[in-house]
C-alpha cells in the first residue's frame, strides 16, 4: 500500500513538474511542452527511488528491496514487450519470409507508389484518407492502409500490379510491430499499458544499478552449473553488457509513448493533447472535405519531384487526405537514411493539381530531440549489422527478464510454498516459455493456412491467441518443471518446423529465418536436456 | 560493414578482454584500446551518430564474449 502511495505520489509530482516546467520555460509553446514531458519521464521513475529511500532504511537496501518488488506482472508485460520489439527489428524481413509469392530484389519506389495509388483509386476512393508505405528493396511490396466504413484495413499491395489479389492476406512483421506497443489491446488500452512498461523498465533499470552495485565485476562473471547463483550470474551479465542499449530503449520507448502517459505539460498550453500534436507536426495535418468530388491528378509526377526532393533521406510514407474530394491534398514523408533522427521532411501536394504546397524540414531543437530519440528507437536509419546488434541486445533484454522473473519466484519459494506461488510459477511457464512458442505458432500459420481463406490475417492472429491459452492452461495443470519440459520439446518442434517450411532456402531472408529458428531449437533442445539431467540427479 | 569496421570491433573486444585481467598493466592497455577502437571508428566513418550506435551495442557483444571465455578458462581449470 505504501509503495502504490509512493509511485502515485511520484507521478503527480512529475506531473507537476512537467506542468512547471512547460508553463514557465522562456521559449515557443511546442519546445516548453516537449521539455516538460522530457522532464517528467525522467523525473517519475528518480522522484520514485527517492521516495522509496524516505520510506525505507538505507538508499541501496530500498532499491534492492524495490527492484526485487517491482513484480511479476511487470516482469511479464515487459517480456512479452521486449519479444516482439525484439522481433520487430526485422519487421520487413518477416513481412517478406510471409508473402513468398514476393522476391527479395531492386524496386522501383515511384512505379510501385503509382501502381498502388491506381487500385486504391478505384477500391477505396472514398476512404476518408489512404497511408502507403512505398515499396523498397527489404520489404519490396506497397504497404496501404485506408478506412472503409468505419473499419480499418491494411493490404500488401503488388509492386507491379498494386492489386493485393496476388499476394497472401497476412500481417506479417506488422503483426509484432504493433503487438509491440498495443499489445492487440483497443485503443488507448494497449499503448498506456505499453507506456508504462517502458517507464516501469526505467525505474526497475535504475534501481538495479544501485542494487547490483558490483558492476565491473559483473561484467565478466558467470559460473554455470551453480544453481541459484549461475541465473543470478546470467541476470547480471546480461543487464550490465547492454545497460545502455536497455536504458535508451526504454527511454526512447516512454517517450514515444509520452502524450498518453504524461499529457500534463501540454495542457499548459494547449486545451488538449490532440491540439498539441497538431501544433507539433502541423504539416501532417489533415484539412475538412468540402463535400464536391474532384480526381486526384496524375501521380507520377508528383512522387517524381518528392523523390528529387527526397533523394538521400528516401520515402518512409505518403499520406492522402481525402483522395476523392476537391480538398485532396497528398503528404509525403522522408525517410531517415541518412541520419539517426526520425524523418521530418515533410512535402505537401495539392491533391488536384499536383502542385507543391510546402517543403517543411523540422529545426526546432526540442523537436530535433525528440526525433533522434524516436529514430534510436525505431531503427529505421540501422544497417544490416547494426540490426542484428539491436536483436541481439534484445534477446539480452528477454535474458534479463526472464531470468529476473525465475529468481523472483524461486526466492519467494523457498520460503515455503503456498497455493499462490504455485500458480505463479506455472503461469511464468505460460507466459515466458508459452509466448515465444505462441509467436512460432504465427510463422506456422502463416505458411499452411490455406492462402485463399477469408479474413486470412485475422485467422493467424487468432491462431496466436488459441496457441497461448491453450499453453497457458497447460502450463497451470502440470507442475513448473514438466511445463518447462514439455514447452521446450513444442518450441524446438515448432522452430524446426519454420526452418523446413523456409524451403527452398534460395533468399537470404529465408535462410536467415531458418538460421535463428534452428538457433532457437538447439537452445530448446539444450535446455531441455540440462532439465531432464537435473531431474535425473546427474 | 567494411573491413575496419571489423578491425575496430576487434579491437574493442581486445580492450573489453584486457579491462577483465587483473592485472594493471593489462587493466590500462584496455582501459586504452577501448577508446581507441572508438576513436578510429568515428574519424573513418562517414556518418558519426551511426557509428557510436554501433560501437554501444557491439560492446555488450564483447562484454559477453569476453565472460564466455572467462567461463571457458574456469572450466579448462
Amino acid at each position: 500500500m505504501k509503495s502504490f502511495a509512493v509511485i502515485l505520489l511520484a507521478y503527480a509530482g512529475a506531473a507537476l513538474l512537467s506542468y512547471g516546467v512547460a508553463g514557465v520555460l522562456p521559449a515557443s509553446p511546442v519546445t516548453a511542452v516537449l521539455a516538460g514531458v522530457f522532464v517528467a519521464l525522467a523525473g517519475w521513475p528518480l522522484l520514485a527511488m527517492l521516495g522509496f529511500a524516505r520510506v525505507r532504511t538505507g538508499f541501496r537496501a530500498a532499491m534492492t528491496q524495490v527492484h526485487d518488488m517491482a513484480g511479476i506482472f511487470t516482469g511479464w508485460l515487459i517480456y512479452v514487450i521486449t519479444l516482439s520489439g525484439t522481433l520487430s527489428v526485422f519487421r520487413p524481413e518477416i513481412s517478406l519470409w510471409a508473402r513468398p509469392e514476393l522476391r527479395a530484389g531492386a524496386v522501383d519506389p515511384v512505379a510501385a507508389t503509382s501502381a498502388a495509388f491506381g487500385w486504391l483509386s478505384q477500391h477505396a476512393p472514398h476512404a476518408s484518407a489512404w497511408y502507403i508505405t512505398p515499396a523498397r528493396a527489404r520489404a519490396p511490396f506497397s504497404w496501404a492502409a485506408w478506412d472503409e466504413n468505419g473499419v480499418f484495413i491494411q493490404r500488401a499491395l503488388d509492386p507491379i500490379t498494386g492489386a493485393p489479389d496476388t499476394i497472401r492476406d497476412t500481417l506479417g512483421g506488422d503483426f509484432f510491430y504493433r503487438f509491440h506497443f498495443e499489445l492487440q489491446l483497443p485503443y488507448p488500452w494497449g499503448r498506456l499499458i505499453a507506456a508504462i512498461a517502458a517507464l516501469a523498465l526505467v525505474f526497475v533499470l535504475l534501481t538495479g544499478i544501485v542494487a547490483h552495485r558490483r558492476i565491473f565485476l559483473d561484467l565478466f562473471t558467470f559460473r554455470p552449473k551453480k544453481g541459484q547463483r549461475s541465473w543470478l550470474d546470467a541476470h547480471n551479465l546480461a543487464g550490465v553488457a547492454a545497460l545502455p542499449f536497455h536504458l535508451t530503449i526504454a527511454f526512447t520507448g516512454a517517450v514515444t509513448l509520452a502524450s498518453l502517459v504524461m499529457p500534463w505539460a501540454a495542457l499548459a498550453h494547449y486545451p488538449d493533447a490532440a491540439a498539441f500534436e497538431s501544433a507539433l507536426a502541423p504539416s501532417l495535418s489533415s484539412p475538412e472535405a468540402t463535400g464536391t468530388a474532384a480526381t486526384l491528378a496524375p501521380i507520377g509526377p508528383v512522387l517524381a519531384e518528392a523523390a528529387e526532393r527526397l533523394k538521400t533521406e528516401g520515402m518512409n510514407q505518403i499520406y492522402v487526405y481525402n483522395p476523392s474530394d476537391k480538398a485532396a491534398t497528398i503528404v509525403v514523408l522522408g525517410d531517415n537514411n541518412d541520419r539517426i533522427a526520425f524523418g521530418t521532411h515533410v512535402l505537401r501536394f495539392e491533391g488536384k493539381t499536383g502542385k507543391l504546397l510546402s517543403d517543411t524540414h523540422e529545426e526546432r531543437p526540442v523537436v530535433t530531440a525528440f526525433a533522434v530519440l524516436y529514430g534510436l528507437h525505431v531503427a529505421h536509419f540501422a544497417p544490416l549489422a547494426t540490426r542484428w546488434l539491436y536483436f541481439g541486445s534484445g534477446v539480452l533484454l528477454l535474458i534479463v527478464t526472464g531470468s529476473g522473473l525465475r529468481l523472483w519466484l524461486r526466492r519467494r519459494l523457498r520460503r515455503g510454498d503456498s497455493v499462490r506461488l504455485v500458480l505463479l510459477e506455472r503461469i511464468n511457464v505460460g507466459v515466458v516459455a508459452g509466448a515465444p512458442v505462441a509467436f512460432a505458432a504465427f510463422f506456422l500459420a502463416n505458411h499452411l493456412l490455406p492462402v485463399t481463406l477469408a479474413n486470412r490475417a485475422e485467422r493467424e492472429i487468432q491462431v496466436v491467441f488459441a496457441v497461448w491459452f491453450l499453453l497457458l492452461l497447460l502450463a497451470l495443470t502440470l507442475p513448473a518443471r514438466k511445463g518447462w519440459q514439455i514447452l521446450a520439446v513444442l518450441g524446438a518442434a515448432e522452430a524446426i518446423g519454420i526452418s523446413v517450411l523456409s524451403a527452398p532456402w534460395g533468399e537470404r531472408v529465408e535462410c536467415g529465418v531458418s538460421l535463428v529458428s534452428l538457433c532457437l531449437a538447439a537452445c530448446c533442445i539444450q535446455a531441455f536436456r540440462s532439465m531432464r539431467r537435473v531431474h535425473d540427479g546427474v | 560493414m567494411t573491413e575496419y569496421d571489423y578491425f575496430y570491433t576487434a579491437l574493442q573486444t581486445c580492450g573489453v578482454f584486457l579491462l577483465s585481467l587483473s592485472q594493471a598493466g593489462m587493466r590500462w592497455a584496455g582501459g586504452f584500446l577501448l577508446p581507441a577502437s572508438l576513436c578510429l571508428d568515428v574519424i573513418s566513418t562517414e556518418n558519426t551518430a551511426f557509428a557510436i550506435v554501433f560501437w554501444v551495442c557491439a560492446l555488450a557483444f564483447a562484454v559477453i564474449t569476453t565472460a564466455l571465455v572467462h567461463t571457458a578458462r574456469r572450466w579448462l581449470r
